[in-house]
């Protein structure tokens, strides 16, 4: 059984300027174990799609549509105290703005201490134990427990975004674009520590960024979101080894590589459309070098190409 | 200065005084910052000498250093063949018109206040270059036009009503309008999107054939400097570990944290065994580098000498230069 099982979701936001259609008609599923990528640029909907899960969606947004069927239960059905027993404890996310998170006058400990007794019952003590073994897990050193957020580096305060997220036991990790603010040295080491976490604990992972280099290193399935919809949706290998959606294309062309030869790079003109009334058609077709005539009336709809490799497209679908 | 360079930085050096607390006022030493720790490079007339590295390793420092944003602590920065460091303020502004500067961060940069036009005119009306606001207009619409950018779009719109890449292409314009011969870009696409990222390189590039123009190109990401740069310098907390051509360093890098480095950076190529690389460690304090190799707490290779002795950047091979004790 899948752990998280999102079928056609939309998420809109409802503000003075019209209706946005930030998220509209997304499915994927994620087994146990399993880490799933979800890739694209800014504004395209992957970061809407999180906070839908959690139930974060801020105010003029909500949830119109869907389900996210997790271990069994919909929770767009739940409550918002029936939420909090699952936010922290069966399902946590790891945000990227991780000098944000952590609270600046208060010590780690205390801080780590509180997430856990938010979700269980133990003693102070108890608490601070599992708050050092975390600690360890990410690899800072226990006694850090008396540390204050400013005296940590980027990279490990992201860490410890991780280990406030591992800390209840969670079946499922969110991650947010987790490394896009540091550097790639840190980056490494924070994605290493994800992976082997992941392996340890028998996590499933949803990644989501804009970095499709990190998705291949992490992931075991990806799908490409553009314009509030999934393009394409396949296991990793069969995505980067034979992308099949323009945009993809265009994305993984995007990356610079650092081996092999050194071809100028494409860009994709123009820029992704303002979601409040979306034109009608494929919402790529104004930037697709394939445009055709059917392209222009009526959205495609995500189909299976190949065994387990689904793309959206009038041309290749 | 070297023979056919336009640039020239000697034992540049940048020391930042640690501010102290009352307890600290009672001991009689000063602490500082090494965050640039006596670097030497020349950059030839139009290349792209690449400047890479770790957060924290100085490389961002040394940008605002060459272009006197901040004063150096110690060192030499020859441009033209003019000593840099020691031009009056009236000399200093001349020099301005030829060396400038692109930013980071596209969203801070921008004045909210200001139109397009007053932020690309503003450099024209500081060097009082233009006599009438129809010459002013003219040299502002050929800016944008020089950045792609349509002038009857986006001449009186303000910075929050364009992208992240068309801000950066209006930062661009500002810093060319004075027909600069040298150009500064520290990180100038490491906050924009994967896809718009490549526009603002290949336009980069352009510009720098049509305007025969050097860049120092300022990154952490080596795939990018990859992409752009001639020659590289990788730093590592203040000072230049290793120093070539772009294709030498990144095929047969001499030093371990260059190595390092590329190994570390993710690829899509799921082809090639996927497990994740990571280099261990931390970047030590800068106030207290490690004795002897500043890197050898976290070297694969370390030696005895290399607690000791801090080694000497020597020529390797033809070009390409190494700080390390394996190298003699």
């Amino acid at each position: 059984m899948a752990v998280l099982e999102v079928k056609n979701l939309e998420a809109f936001f409802f503000t003075g300027m019209g209706v946005v259609e930030a998220v509209s008609g997304v499915s994927f599923k994620i087994d146990k174990e399993e880490a799933l990528g979800l890739a694209g640029e800014s504004g395209c909907g992957k970061s809407t799609t999180a906070m839908a899960i959690m139930k974060l969606i801020p105010p003029p947004g909500k949830i119109v549509n869907g389900e996210i069927i997790f271990e069994g239960e919909d929770l767009v059905k739940k409550s918002e105290l029936e939420m909090r027993n699952v936010r922290g404890k069966k399902i946590s996310i790891v945000f990227q703005g991780f000098s944000n998170a952590l609270n600046p006058v208060l010590k780690l400990g205390d801080q780590i201490v509180e997430a856990i007794l938010n979700h269980e019952k133990m003693s102070k003590d108890e608490a601070l134990e599992r708050a050092r073994n975390i600690l360890d897990q990410v690899g800072i050193e226990p006694s850090r427990i008396n540390s204050y957020p400013h005296e940590f580096s980027g990279g490990m305060k992201q860490r410890v975004m991780i280990a406030l997220a591992l800390v209840c036991d969670p079946t499922l990790v969110i991650a947010d674009e987790p490394t896009t603010a540091l550097d790639v040295i840190s980056q490494g080491q924070v994605l290493k520590l994800i992976k082997d976490l992941q392996g340890k604990l028998g996590l499933s992972l949803l990644l989501i960024t804009h970095d499709l280099s990190v998705i291949a290193e992490m992931c075991d399935s990806l799908a490409i979101m553009y314009a509030g919809k999934i393009v394409e949706y396949a296991d990793v290998t069969s995505l980067f080894g034979s992308p099949l959606h323009p945009y993809s294309e265009a994305l993984i062309n995007a990356f610079p590589p650092l081996k092999g030869p050194k071809l100028r790079l494409k860009s994709i003109p123009g820029s992704p459309p303002i979601l409040i009334n979306p034109p009608p058609g494929c919402r790529f077709h104004p930037r697709c070098p394939n445009t055709m005539e059917i392209c222009r009336k009526e959205g495609p709809r995500l189909v299976e190409v190949r065994n387990g490799h689904y793309v959206a497209c009038h041309l290749r679908g | 200065m070297t023979e056919g360079s336009i640039m020239s930085v000697r034992g540049l050096k940048k020391w930042f005084p640690v501010r102290k607390g009352i307890a600290r006022l009672l001991s009689r030493r000063q602490e500082y910052v090494r965050a640039v720790d006596g670097i030497s490079f020349d950059v030839k007339k139009e290349e792209v000498f690449g400047l890479v590295g770790e957060s924290g390793c100085g490389k961002t420092t040394t940008g605002r250093l060459i272009t006197r944003l901040i004063e150096p602590t110690d060192g030499k920065v020859y441009f033209e063949s003019q000593d840099l460091l020691s031009l009056k303020k009236a000399e200093l502004k001349k020099i301005r018109r030829k060396v400038q500067m692109i930013f980071q961060d596209p969203y801070e940069y921008l004045s909210p206040r200001m139109t397009i036009f007053d932020i690309i005119n503003e450099p024209l009306v500081v060097h009082k270059i233009t006599k009438s606001k129809v010459e002013e207009e003219k040299l502002v619409a050929e800016a944008l036009e020089s950045v792609n950018l349509d002038p009857n779009e986006k001449m009186y719109k303000r910075p929050h009503e364009l992208s992240g890449g068309e801000r950066q292409r209006v930062a661009i314009a500002r810093s060319l309008i004075l027909r600069p011969t040298f150009v500064v870009a520290d990180e100038p696409v490491s906050m924009l999107d994967v896809s718009v990222r490549s526009g603002i390189l290949n336009l980069m590039l352009d510009l720098k054939e049509n305007y025969n123009l050097t860049y120092i190109f300022v990154t952490h990401d080596i795939s990018v400097s990859r992409y752009m740069c001639d020659r590289m310098a990788v730093m590592y907390l203040g000072q230049i570990v290793e120093e070539g051509p772009t294709e030498d360093i990144i095929n047969k890098s001499l030093h371990p944290y260059t190595q390092a480095l590329i190994a570390v950076v993710p690829t899509i190529d799921t082809t090639e065994k996927r497990y994740i690389k990571a280099i261990k460690g931390q970047v030590p304090n800068p106030i207290n580098p490690p004795p002897g190799c500043r890197f050898h707490p976290r070297c694969p290779n370390t030696m005895e000498i290399c607690r000791k002795e801090e080694p000497k950047f020597i020529e390797v091979k033809s070009g390409h230069y190494a700080a390390c004790h394996q190298y003699k």
